[in-house]
């Protein structure tokens, strides 16, 4: 969930636990000529979360088709969510919905799949949703929530708890898929301006949190200067080591440019709510996944260097 | 139509070479032709109607434009949401199709309205208007466009607040909708009440609707979206 200090109980870990939530792996389909047809689902590089969109026959395009998705889930012993030590009233009735987001196609919705009772029943429910041909774009993301689906009323021991009509209380798991874009693409450019440097470094960026990194950050290096031969791969003067240097500078200036930006800099570190792609989520996984220091510009020079060195 | 792009490499060179070869316009394929040809017609229809003594032409120009360019593209085979939310089919209208109906509004020297800069791409930006606008067909919508209290403030504030994580189309609805039925008078008095005098209604519900969807999800509010719009003028002080 988006926000951070919450004023109410919300899921946590151990509840999670105990109200053995299993959920099928989603599936995907498409329907033509009124007959359905299975999408697969692959993870992108290695993360668990993230999905292309697959169609074995090659048919399928997000712009031609629909797509569906479907998915069963079973809640056990999810008693210890009523009540006093729960994130409920014990007579308010829960819901389990999957909200869906998508900045690049600048829509989201929720999806209701089912009631969540006080009761000893096992649930069991199932989702079935079709989103419509050339409705979604780029990055769709998946959560599946608990909410408040009745308000109750709260005995004396439970006014702590959230009781207005659907508010979230916490996120169960996400899916992630992708309909468009290459990704990752490290924005190197090849520029030909006779009188400049023989590289420089554009951030045009407002807001990093939101806008995309291999968009908004260029790395340009300047074919028309006269040492551009030691960054032509082509050619035998080619300086692997020059171009090391060129990118551990330029994302040194990148972050250090970023970090001046107080507010900026703090969703960046903590990684909350930053757009997929933005520039804040590639500092992001710098510092987090590939372990950059940044803690001085020292450090920063260092540490990225020696990240090349191995790396490249 | 075909859908064409430009990415944001491939805009700043078609920029630079219109400019150099200005006033003559980029040369482009058939389909596309008869699309600028249409999109100047009612540029100019729209500039010529507009009234003289309007305070706010601007606006004006925004929204009418908009509503035009709105009801256009949806008719045009191919074109889709999919595609209103791909900023490279912006920058190839404003760059490559009609550059000079962007150059009446902002001048030829500002490229964060052609392309460089995705929530100012001024095409962009007055189609998303309409669409967030949208009340369901073209004269209920202009109505609610043309209430006195929008000008292009309202085009920045509610596009550029659409969110992170998607927008929540049907709530931006509601709130133009309640928002243009507020009396003028309501309105000057919320304005003096403020702490800045300056913050007006508008502004104040969008940041409480941004504060308020990090707990509540709209559509499962009691009475969904439209009542979770009404208790955001609420909680404002203002009753709608």
């Amino acid at each position: 969930m988006a926000a951070n200090i919450s004023l109410f109980p919300v899921l946590n870990d151990e509840m999670l636990g105990k109200i053995r939530f299993q959920a099928t792996p989603y599936e995907l389909y498409y329907i033509r000529e009124e007959q359905e047809f299975v999408l697969r689902a692959e993870e992108i590089e290695s993360s668990l979360i993230m999905h292309k969109v697959i169609d074995e026959e090659g048919i399928w395009s997000p712009d031609d088709y629909n797509l569906c998705i479907r998915r069963r889930y079973s809640l056990r012993t999810y008693q210890c969510l009523f009540g006093e030590k729960g994130i409920a009233c014990k007579n308010a009735v829960l819901g389990l919905a999957l909200v869906w987001t998508s900045a690049d196609s600048k829509q989201r919705g929720v999806l209701k799949i089912g009631d969540i009772r006080n009761s000893s029943q096992d649930i069991e429910l199932t989702l079935n949703y079709e989103f419509l041909e050339a409705q979604l774009r780029g990055i769709v993301e998946f959560t599946t929530v608990i909410y408040i689906k009745e308000a109750g009323t709260p005995s004396w021991d439970e006014e702590h708890l959230a009781n207005e009509y659907g508010c979230l209380l916490g996120e169960l798991d996400k899916f992630i898929i992708k309909l468009d874009g290459t990704g990752s693409v490290f924005p190197i450019y090849e520029i030909s301006e006779p009188g400049q440097p023989l590289w420089y470094v554009k951030c045009d960026w407002e807001d990093p949190t939101y806008e995309q990194f291999s968009e908004c950050v260029s790395i340009n290096i300047n074919t028309a200067h006269k040492n551009y031969k030691y960054l032509d791969k082509t050619k035998r003067t080619f300086d692997e080591q020059l171009l090391k240097e060129i990118m551990a500078s330029a994302l040194i200036l990148i972050i250090t440019k970023l970090k001046e930006q107080d507010n900026y800099w703090d969703v960046t570190t903590n990684g909350d709510d930053i757009q997929k792609g933005s520039v804040s989520e590639a500092i992001y996984y710098f510092i987090n996944t590939l372990e950059w220091d940044v803690s001085t510009p020292e450090a920063m020079s260092i540490s990225i260097r020696k990240f090349f060195e191995q790396r490249i | 139509m075909v859908i064409k792009t430009l990415n944001r490499t491939e805009a700043q060179n078609a920029m630079k070479e219109w400019l150099s070869n200005y006033p003559a316009l980029p040369g482009i394929e058939k389909d596309y032709l008869k699309i600028r040809n249409d999109i100047q017609i009612f540029n100019q229809q729209v500039r010529t109607e507009c009234p003289q003594e309007i305070a706010k032409r601007d606006y004006y120009i925004d929204a009418h434009i908009g509503i035009l360019l709105y009801n256009y593209l949806w008719k045009q085979p191919g074109f889709n949401l999919r595609t209103a939310a791909n900023d490279d089919f912006w920058r190839y209208l404003s760059v490559k199709v009609v550059p000079d109906v962007v150059a009446e509004r902002w001048g030829k020297d500002n490229e964060s309205h052609y392309w460089s800069k995705p929530a100012r791409i001024w095409l962009r930006s007055i189609w998303w208007y309409v669409h967030l606008s949208w009340q369901g067909d073209i004269l209920t919508t202009i109505r609610v466009l043309e209430a006195p209290c929008f000008s292009t403030d309202s085009i920045l504030n509610l596009e550029e607040r659409t969110g992170r994580r998607g927008t929540f189309i049907n709530v931006y609805r509601y709130i133009m909708y309640y928002y243009s039925h507020i009396s003028q008078s309501t309105l000057n008095n919320f304005n003096k009440n403020t702490k800045t005098q300056q913050d007006d209604l508008f502004r104040v519900v969008m940041k409480l609707n941004t504060a308020k969807v990090m707990v509540i999800d709209p559509a499962l509010y009691l009475g969904g979206e439209k009542e979770y719009v009404r208790a955001l003028f609420q909680d404002a002080g203002v009753r709608v």
